[in-house]
């Protein structure tokens, strides 16, 4: 996968507007990477400190 | 496996979250998640919207040292500790910034995660002595 594919499955999210900062937050969960964590994080105890928001 | 935006949009709009979208995730492959927030509020409409039963949620303020570090305590084990917490973020052009408020963005991002650091020690140093034995 190179950076135009990334791009292309990247998921966008419209920021709050802003002059000095980019306007938006690429989240981008690759399906393979997350394919192989899956396994290691089945019953794992994860905290998201800022996870209602972030 | 993916994650669709639609998956992993907030019940808030207004702001990016990439703390939630994460908590999803994790959920999704059948991870155990603890939201924290310093906003009751915002953790149980977080919890409410991501409807899990392996989903919980705690007040936790990152600007309190005391605070953060007894959450996490009370949590502990954790596998995995996930910071994404943001205070204020810096908008507009500099030469309008309130440079008091604009300061909150590193009391919370970059000292936050100092916090989280320190309060694991701890827990990190008895994690390796089990390891070791």
């Amino acid at each position: 996968m190179n950076r135009n594919d990334l791009y292309h499955h990247s998921h966008h999210y419209s920021g709050q507007s802003g002059d000095t900062l980019p306007k938006q937050v690429v989240i981008y969960l690759h399906s393979a990477a997350m394919g192989k964590l899956a396994d290691k994080l089945v019953g794992k105890k994860i905290a998201v400190i800022g996870g209602s928001a972030g | 496996m993916s994650f669709p935006i639609s998956e992993c949009e907030s019940p808030d709009s207004r702001a990016p979250r990439i703390g939630y979208g994460a908590a999803q995730a994790f959920l999704e492959v059948g991870a155990h998640v603890t939201i924290l927030s310093s906003s009751l509020e915002r953790v149980s409409d977080a919890v409410k919207h991501l409807d899990s039963p392996n989903v919980q949620g705690k007040v936790a303020d990152a600007r309190d040292e005391e605070n953060l570090t007894q959450a996490l305590l009370s949590l502990a084990p954790l596998d995995h500790i996930i910071f994404s917490s943001v205070d204020k973020i810096i908008r507009g052009p500099l030469a309008d910034a309130d440079l008091e408020e604009a300061k909150h963005l590193f009391g919370v991002k970059f000292w936050g995660s100092v916090i989280v650091g320190k309060g694991n020690c701890p827990l990190i140093w008895l994690w390796a002595l089990a390891s070791d034995s």
